[in-house]
Parts: structure tokens; C-alpha cells; sequence
């Protein structure tokens, strides 16, 4: 197997608030490799955002990090994305990780044209330059790059199915759709062809028929680019729908990872179950079973498996050790005591 | 469309206008002979009659509206005993002294203010937000005309830098008229300086600039200081941000091209009443510093019931008013592109 | 969105607004100032003997040039006409500017809330033409309109409050009418109406108690500015006659003397101002934090 292009290693991290520290992740054990989607999963508050905007370290100023790593594998060097300086971060953001997020009007500021928000990145690497500095000296340089960027972004919007790309770049983010707007969002995170992009549910907000044509389009693009992407959801259905590999995460622990396809054949750990037996099922004639009991609160969180206070199979070991990930088959890891460790 | 968004401002403007006209004409009327307005001290008693039949103070109230009114369009807004010329006179004659204290003070308060503002934001919590805000707080407390008087006491008293007045009496016999051959092009002491070459008179016109311009900016930076800084606050928890930042960019950057620009429109907002809340201010400062303006122009007519004076010092900072506001609008939707549309 | 009836919840629990009044720095310096103003107004009688037959005329002090501060005059003397004692205009000071500045904000804020509320609750052509004549007001600066008004009628403390109460109305009007704006189409308007109650008690009862509370917070702040306005007034001639212990007309007087050196006449009464505008501001601030921390802070301290 080739090595992972990300891999974080017993990832710890808290939350320090008023009402006390959230203990949003406990030890994750994560790799991602060069071209694939993997899709996080889970429910609100079980860390995923978290999990995935630590790989590109865009956490609020109260988030401290307890342990652990987060490799990146830049042409077979080994980098800790947790030493790097704020100045070497940036150089990494957009180039090789980037970042698309859940509500576009909101990730778009109002008073600046797409063509600035898709290109300002692109020209300040790649000319070394800000898009509204003025230098007089070396002007045609910097208009014929500011024209080639432009080209690059017509060419990749094109790609995009963004329709009459030349009209949207002049366009402001409230004159244009909710599609178009993620769409303009998704260029701004391709045009420097990062290796990773992190995708904060980018579907969510949108209506279920341009949601269908966003996965598309995103399936298309990671063949054709070859970007990994790190799907935030907490549709499993939208999962089954673009991921290669899903990540199962409850309570700030990972609890499955596995190929799609066996997640869904075969679910092992009980939450996973639980989460495939909650998705409503018109069609079939069975009811629905939601899994007893609530999320738990983060700030004190159930010892050892966090799950095992809703668990149906908890055993006394659940409560005192926390489940370490197992191979169970090929391509299939869980996180349980009880299940984990079929043979 | 920007254009069609303009005419729609402008005319919107025009009910507005004429209901300020109704609200000056009813003051003129509570006083208690409405045509002293128009009366010259060295009138005779058949003089008066005539004014008094061309402005139809005979006939109904709504017919002596539209008699004043026409005269307003006119440029004709009544004598003034305390200047003892026509009151449009006066006001043209006293304008480029407050121009000028209003000119420098607007723009260095927003200047400093968007500095301040800015500073305190980024580093909210900090001792710099807390100086900051002890700063606009304290401007915003204080009387103008009390600051006014105690920084000429300073000045003058105790540093014996400058005294009240836009020029020393030195300079003044040296090079204004009718001793000298000081030029006016503008009516702003500096840039005439300037343009007539004089160095000697530029010095002296900034020197006595300062006291005047510094209690103005002092007051009024505190506005746009808070402005500022509660909408920068306001811009950096905003979504945009973060993914400004994903995208590789520096803080910095973010802050100066993102954040910044959001930030600015509701500045503009406030700066344009501030630019007209600097005339009220101007009023008192202009008074204490003895200022050659349409402020104590204003103030010593109130004093001395010059009430010709009075109604057309209103009405030309109501029709001030609201041409900023115009000018207000069409900026922001300069700098908003969504209101365009609107 | 909820924020009238959370609003009103809050100031149900005084005791507990009043602790987080209390727990704020700021709002407790604001607290703190304007107490002591009320304390210097309730026992202004003892703090500096009332002169007879009218307590806020100053009483005079015979001597030829202003007294600098000293233990028989803490904050100096004043004058003219006839020489005063400052630290008494400051005390009795005190009254006459919470007379101010309760007068105007009390009366501007009923009439306000009146015509807003009738205003946003009846809409069209009536909404229109009000707020018309709001825009008319306030399409010039306070202190401006004030002056024209208060010298178009005779000069006096009583015209300048009415000019004052002129001028501040129509700030309370548009935000009242805002508000009833957003309230009249709560689901509990809309339940009185089917109830079949009357209009105006729809008004009075349902709307404008949920639609006040801006105006309210605005209304504390106020309570400083205004005596801003009236002091910068009386500092032109236009308000409380030379004599009177109001802090804006003791500044007028003291001023001559500044550029003689004699700088107390004119800094102690500027100080009272500065602090009771600051209190009020401070306080009014806090009061909008603690009764809506989601408001936007747009105030002094935000």
C-alpha cells in the first residue's frame, strides 16, 4: 500500500470555554491518501469539522492542542503541520491544502467581484503579488500575468459547468446563484491544484438537485485532478454517494473507517449500525430505530468508549479503556471491544 | 444600475427639501413681526410698507410661504443687522473660514479614527483596544466648547503659542488687505497661502489652524473611532475570513483587503452625519477661538436675535444636510454593490 | 426574532439586571458616577446651604477679581456679575441638569413613542406624511434646530428645554416606529386581533410595550447628551440666565477670565459635564448589554 499523503497520529485537541473545556477530539488515528475522497461522518458536535480544520490549522483562538500530529507527505518528506510557523502555513493553504465550506454567501465577501476571490491567492503565490497593489515599474508584466490568471480561471470555470464564465467573473457573489456561488467557491480552491481539499459540507445549504450536481461535478474533478478530498457530512447518504473511504467519528472518537462499499455491507461498531438503521427508508417496510439515548457533553465525556453509555453491547472494559482502531478486514478498521475484534 | 439608483436619490430628496423649507418658514413666524427679517436699520417707514407688500405679509399664511420661498430660490434670505449685509452675504462671506477648520478636522478625524479603530480591533482586549476606547469615550463625553476653552487656555495662556483668530495681527498688517496684496482664490487661508507664494502667511494660518482643528478632531474621532472598530469586530467573525485565509492569505492581507473594505461602509455611513455634526460643533468652537465663521456668525446672531441670521444659517445647514446625505447614499452604493439594486 | 419579549423578561428581574450592572467595569463606573450626581442633588440643601429666595441662583461672593480654589471655596469663585461661589453652582448644578435632562428625555420620549407607535401601527398615507415630518427634524443637527428655536422665543431656561424637547422627539419616533414595524406582525398581535380586540388596545397593551425597549436604552444615554446640548446652549445665551447654577451658563461667565489665567471658573463646571455625560453613556451601554447581549454594540464602548 502506498503511503498516506496525511496522517495524524493520536490527534488530541480541546476547547477551552466559559462553561468549561470541551474535550472536542481524543486521540485520532487518521491517514489519507493521494486521490481519495473520504467522507467524515457523523452528528453535530462529534468533531469532524474540527478533525478536518486541523489538517489545515484554521481552528478558533480558544482550540488547544493536547498531542498528537499531522503529517503531511510533501514529495516523500514527512512535514508536522503542528510545528509549522503561521508564515509557512500560509504558503501551504491554497497551494496544497485548500478549503471549501458549507455556505457560500457567507464564505464570499459581498463587496468584491468573484474574479478577485477566486484569482487574489493565485496571483499573490504564483506573480508574488497582491491583485490591488499598483507597481508601476514592470506594469505589462503584471498585466499579462493578471491576464493569464484570468485565462486560467475562465478555462477552469469552464470545466466547472460554470455557465458564461467570462460574465460571472465580473459578477458579485449576490448575483448569482446558490449552485454558482459553491461552484466559484470550488474554482478558488482548485486553481492552484492543491493535493487536498477540505470539503465543510459543502452541499448542505444547497437544494437537492443542485446538491446532485456539485457531487457530480466533485466526482469528476478528483478522478480528473487527482485531489484528495476529506468530505465533511452528516448525510450518510451523500457519503455513500462521493466517498471512497468513510470515516465514522462520535463524540470526538473515531469509531470506523472503512471502504464505502464494506461500510455499508458490513457495518461492524454499534454507532455505525445505529447510523445506518436511522436513515429513514421509504421503500422498505421496516421501522425506523433511533439509537436511545443523547449526544453526551463534550466538556465531561463518558470515560473510555465514549459511546458505551448508549452501547446495547457495552461491556464493563467499554467504560475503563478507550478502543484503539483494528484492522478487522482489509480496508476496515473499527474501534470497540466487543466487535472489533472478530476474526 | 449605479446612475438610476442616483436620480431615484436625488429625487427622493426634493419632498424632503421642502418640507425642511415649511418647518424654517413656520419659525420665521413665531417671532414677533416676521418681516424684521427683511428690514435694513437705515429703511424709512415707506421702504418697510414696500417690503412688506412684495412679500404679501397682508395676505394669507400659505401666500407668504410662497412669496418667501420664491425669495429663498432667489439667494434672498432677509438682512442681517448683526453683519449688516444680506444674510446670503454673509453666509458666502463667512463660509471658506469654516470650510477650512472643517476641512482639516473631518479629515484627520477619519483618518486617525479609521486608525485607531483599526488597531483597536485587531488587537480587541488588549491594552491598545483599551486606550483606544478610554479615548473615543472620553472624546465623545466632553463639551466641545469647554475643550475649546481649555485648550486656548493652553495655547495662548499657557504655552503662548497662538492666539484666537486666523491670523496675527502681525501678519495680518503686513500682508492682507487692504495693507497688502494677499490674493484670495479660495477663501482657505492655507491653500491661498500656497498659491500666492507666501510662506510667512501659510505658517501663521496653520499655527492658528490647530487649536481650533485639534478640539474638533479630538470630539469627532471618537465616532468614527467606534464605528470602526465595533464593525471591524463585527467584519472579522464574518465567514469570508476564514476562507480568505484557506486560500493561503496572510492575516494581514485579509485584514487590509478584506476585512477592511467591509468595514468601511457603514463608516461612510456615519461619516457623512458627522461631517454635518461638525457644523453644530463648529458653532461653539468657532465662538471660544473667535473663528471668522459662519459658526460665530451663527452664535453672535442667536445672541443678539438676529433672526434673519438665524433662519438662514438653518436653512443653509438643512440644505448641507441633506445634499450629504445624497452624496452619503451614492457612495455606499459605490462601495456595497447590493444596494445598487435595490 | 425574539429580542422584544427577551428583552422584557430581563427587566423583570431588576435585582439580577441590577447585579450584572454592578459586574461590568464600565457600566459600574457609570453606575457609580450617576449616583453620586443623585446623592449631590438629593443632599444638595446640606453640601452647600441653599440661597434664599431662589436656591439656583448663585449667591454672591464679594471681591474684586475670581478667587482661586480654596478651603472656603473649594473650586474658586466666579462671576460676574457679582462674584460667585463655583463648588455651589456645580452642587446646586446638579439639579437643575437632572431637571433638564429628565424634562426632555421624559417629555421627547412620551410624544416619541406616540407618534412612532400610531405611526408604524397605522401605515400608509398617515405613516408616510409623519414620517415625513420627522425627516424634516431630522435633517438638521440638534443643537442647530435647538438654537433657531430657542431664539425665535424669549430667552429662558423653560423655552430651551421646549426647544430641546423639539428636537429630540423625532429620534425616538423613527426608532419606535421601527420596532412596532418588526412587533406588528408577532403571532401575539396577530392572536389579539382575532380575539377581537380593540386597535388602540392592541397598541397600547400588546405593541408598544415589546417596541419600546430601544428607545428605552437609547433614551438612558440621552439622559447625558441632552445636558450637553443645553449646557452648549446656555453656553451661547440661549438657556438659563448669567447667574444661575446651570453648568453651561457658569462656563459663559468664566470664560473672560480664562485668558487671564483664572482657569477655574470655566474647568469645574466643563468637569461636572464631562462626568455626567460619561455616566449616563457608560450606564446606558451596559443597560443595552445586559438587556440584550446579541444587540450589535454600536455604542460607546462597542
Amino acid at each position: 500500500m502506498k503511503e498516506p499523503l496525511i496522517s495524524i497520529r493520536d490527534f488530541t485537541l480541546d476547547y477551552i470555554g466559559t462553561y468549561g473545556t470541551v474535550k472536542a477530539l481524543d486521540k485520532v488515528n487518521l491517514d489519507i491518501y493521494e486521490g481519495e475522497t473520504l467522507a467524515l461522518v457523523g452528528e453535530s458536535g462529534c468533531g469532524k469539522t474540527t478533525l478536518a480544520r486541523s489538517i489545515i490549522r484554521l481552528l478558533p483562538s480558544n482550540a488547544v492542542i493536547r498531542g498528537g500530529h499531522i503529517l503531511l507527505n510533501l514529495k516523500g518528506k514527512f512535514v508536522n503541520l503542528l510545528d509549522l510557523t503561521e508564515d509557512e502555513m500560509t504558503k501551504i493553504r491554497g497551494s496544497v491544502i485548500s478549503m471549501i465550506f458549507q455556505e457560500p454567501s457567507a464564505a464570499l465577501s459581498p463587496v468584491h467581484t468573484i474574479k478577485k476571490q477566486i484569482l487574489d491567492h493565485y496571483m499573490e503565490k504564483i506573480l508574488g503579488r497582491g491583485i490591488s497593489k499598483l507597481i508601476i515599474k514592470r506594469e505589462r508584466s503584471r498585466r499579462e500575468g493578471l491576464k493569464r490568471a484570468v485565462d486560467q480561471a475562465i478555462r477552469l470555470l469552464q470545466r466547472i459547468r460554470m455557465p458564461a464564465p467570462h460574465d460571472v467573473l465580473e459578477k458579485y457573489p449576490h448575483e448569482l446563484s446558490g449552485g454558482m456561488k459553491q461552484r466559484a467557491m470550488i474554482a478558488s480552491a482548485l486553481i492552484l491544484r492543491p493535493k487536498i481539499i477540505v470539503a465543510d459540507e459543502p452541499t448542505t445549504a444547497l437544494d437537492v438537485t443542485v446538491q446532485a450536481q456539485i457531487l457530480k461535478l466533485l466526482n469528476e474533478l478528483k478522478r480528473e485532478f487527482k485531489t484528495a478530498i476529506v468530505f465533511i457530512t452528516h448525510n450518510l447518504a451523500v457519503a455513500a454517494e462521493i466517498a471512497d473511504r468513510i470515516a465514522v467519528m462520535y463524540a470526538g472518537q473515531l469509531v470506523e473507517v472503512a471502504d464505502t462499499y464494506k461500510l455499508f455491507k458490513n457495518p461492524i461498531h454499534p454507532y455505525t449500525r445505529g447510523l445506518i438503521k436511522s436513515i429513514p427508508k421509504p421503500h422498505v417496510d421496516e421501522e425506523i430505530e433511533p439509537i436511545p439515548g443523547d449526544v453526551p457533553s463534550l466538556v465531561n465525556p463518558p470515560s473510555g468508549c465514549r459511546f458505551h453509555p448508549r452501547c446495547a453491547y457495552a461491556k464493563p472494559i467499554c467504560s475503563k479503556l478507550r478502543p484503539d482502531l483494528r484492522d478487522v478486514d482489509e480496508r476496515h478498521m473499527v474501534a470497540c471491544h466487543v466487535w472489533g475484534y472478530l476474526e | 444600475m449605479l446612475l438610476k439608483y442616483i436620480i431615484f436619490r436625488i429625487l427622493s430628496a426634493i419632498p424632503t427639501l421642502l418640507g425642511l423649507s415649511i418647518l424654517i418658514f413656520s419659525l420665521t413666524r413665531l417671532i414677533g413681526d416676521p418681516a424684521a427679517i427683511y428690514i435694513h436699520p437705515d429703511m424709512t417707514p415707506e421702504d418697510i410698507q414696500r417690503v412688506r407688500e412684495m412679500y404679501h405679509f397682508n395676505d394669507p399664511i400659505y401666500v407668504q410661504y410662497i412669496y418667501w420661498l420664491k425669495g429663498v430660490l432667489h439667494g434672498d434670505l432677509g438682512y442681517s443687522v448683526t453683519a449688516n449685509m444680506p444674510v446670503m452675504e454673509a453666509i458666502k462671506s463667512y463660509l471658506p473660514a469654516t470650510i477650512e477648520l472643517a476641512l482639516y478636522a473631518f479629515a484627520l478625524s477619519v483618518v486617525i479614527g479609521i486608525y485607531l479603530g483599526s488597531k483597536a480591533a485587531v488587537n480587541k482586549d488588549k491594552p491598545v483596544d483599551h486606550m483606544v476606547r478610554i479615548i473615543a469615550l472620553s472624546g465623545y463625553s466632553m463639551p466641545v466648547f469647554w475643550l475649546a476653552l481649555m485648550l486656548l487656555f493652553l495655547f495662548y495662556r499657557v504655552f503662548n503659542l497662538v492666539g484666537p483668530g486666523r491670523l496675527s495681527l502681525a501678519i495680518r498688517f503686513k500682508y492682507m488687505p487692504p495693507y497688502g496684496d494677499f490674493k484670495f482664490y479660495t477663501g482657505l487661508l492655507t491653500i491661498d497661502a500656497l498659491l500666492n507664494g507666501n510662506l510667512e502667511v501659510f505658517v501663521d494660518a496653520v499655527k492658528h489652524l490647530i487649536p481650533p482643528v485639534l478640539t474638533q478632531t479630538y470630539i469627532h474621532l471618537a465616532i468614527f473611532t467606534r464605528v470602526l472598530r465595533s464593525s471591524m469586530i463585527e467584519e472579522m467573525s464574518k465567514g469570508y475570513v476564514d476562507f480568505a485565509l484557506s486560500k493561503g492569505l496572510s492575516y494581514k492581507t485579509v485584514i487590509r483587503e478584506y476585512i477592511r473594505r467591509n468595514a468601511y461602509i457603514p463608516l461612510v455611513n456615519v461619516a457623512g452625519l458627522q461631517f454635518v455634526g461638525l457644523v453644530s460643533g463648529v458653532v461653539l468652537t468657532e465662538t471660544v477661538f473667535n473663528w471668522p465663521g459662519l459658526g460665530r456668525f451663527a452664535a453672535n446672531a442667536a445672541m443678539q436675535l438676529d433672526h434673519a441670521a438665524i433662519v438662514g444659517f438653518t436653512l443653509f445647514v438643512g440644505m448641507l444636510f441633506v445634499i450629504i446625505n445624497i452624496i452619503v447614499d451614492i457612495l455606499q452604493a459605490y462601495l456595497d454593490p447590493r444596494i445598487r439594486l435595490e | 426574532m425574539r429580542v422584544p419579549e427577551f428583552m422584557a423578561e430581563r427587566l423583570a428581574n431588576f435585582k439580577e439586571l441590577f447585579r450584572e450592572l454592578y459586574a461590568n467595569p464600565l457600566s459600574r463606573a457609570g453606575l457609580i458616577m450617576i449616583s453620586l450626581y443623585v446623592f449631590m442633588a438629593v443632599a444638595a440643601p446640606i453640601l452647600a446651604p441653599p440661597n434664599y429666595p431662589d436656591p439656583f441662583k448663585i449667591p454672591k461672593v464679594y471681591s474684586s477679581v475670581p478667587l482661586p480654589p480654596s478651603m472656603k471655596h473649594p473650586f474658586g469663585t466666579s462671576g460676574p456679575p457679582g462674584y460667585y461661589d463655583i463648588y455651589y453652582g456645580v452642587i446646586w448644578g446638579t439639579l437643575i441638569s437632572l431637571r433638564i435632562s429628565i424634562t426632555v428625555v421624559g417629555l421627547a420620549l412620551l410624544i416619541g413613542v406616540l407618534v412612532g407607535g400610531i405611526s408604524g401601527y397605522a401605515g400608509g398615507v398617515l405613516d408616510n406624511m409623519l414620517m415625513r415630518v420627522t425627516d424634516v427634524f431630522l435633517s438638521l443637527p440638534g443643537l442647530i434646530l435647538a438654537l433657531a428655536i430657542a431664539s425665535m422665543l424669549e430667552r429662558s431656561l423653560e423655552n430651551m428645554i421646549l426647544a430641546l424637547i423639539a428636537v429630540w422627539w423625532p429620534g425616538y419616533a423613527r426608532v419606535v416606529r421601527a420596532e412596532v414595524l418588526k412587533v406588528k406582525n408577532e403571532p401575539y398581535v396577530e392572536a389579539a386581533k382575532i380575539i377581537g380586540a380593540s386597535k388602540l388596545r392592541i397598541l397600547f397593551k400588546h405593541i408598544l410595550p415589546n417596541a419600546i425597549y430601544t428607545a428605552l436604552v437609547i433614551a438612558s444615554m440621552d439622559l447625558g447628551l441632552v445636558v450637553l446640548v443645553a449646557s452648549g446652549l446656555s453656553f451661547l445665551g440661549l438657556g438659563a440666565e448669567p447667574g444661575t447654577a446651570e453648568w453651561g451658563v457658569m462656563i459663559s461667565e468664566g470664560r473672560n477670565w480664562l485668558l487671564q489665567g483664572k482657569w477655574w471658573p470655566v474647568f469645574f463646571p466643563g468637569v461636572a459635564i464631562f462626568f455626567w455625560v460619561l455616566g449616563w453613556s457608560l450606564l446606558g451601554d451596559g443597560i443595552r448589554d445586559v438587556l440584550d447581549p446579541r444587540l450589535k454594540k454600536k455604542g460607546v464602548i462597542g
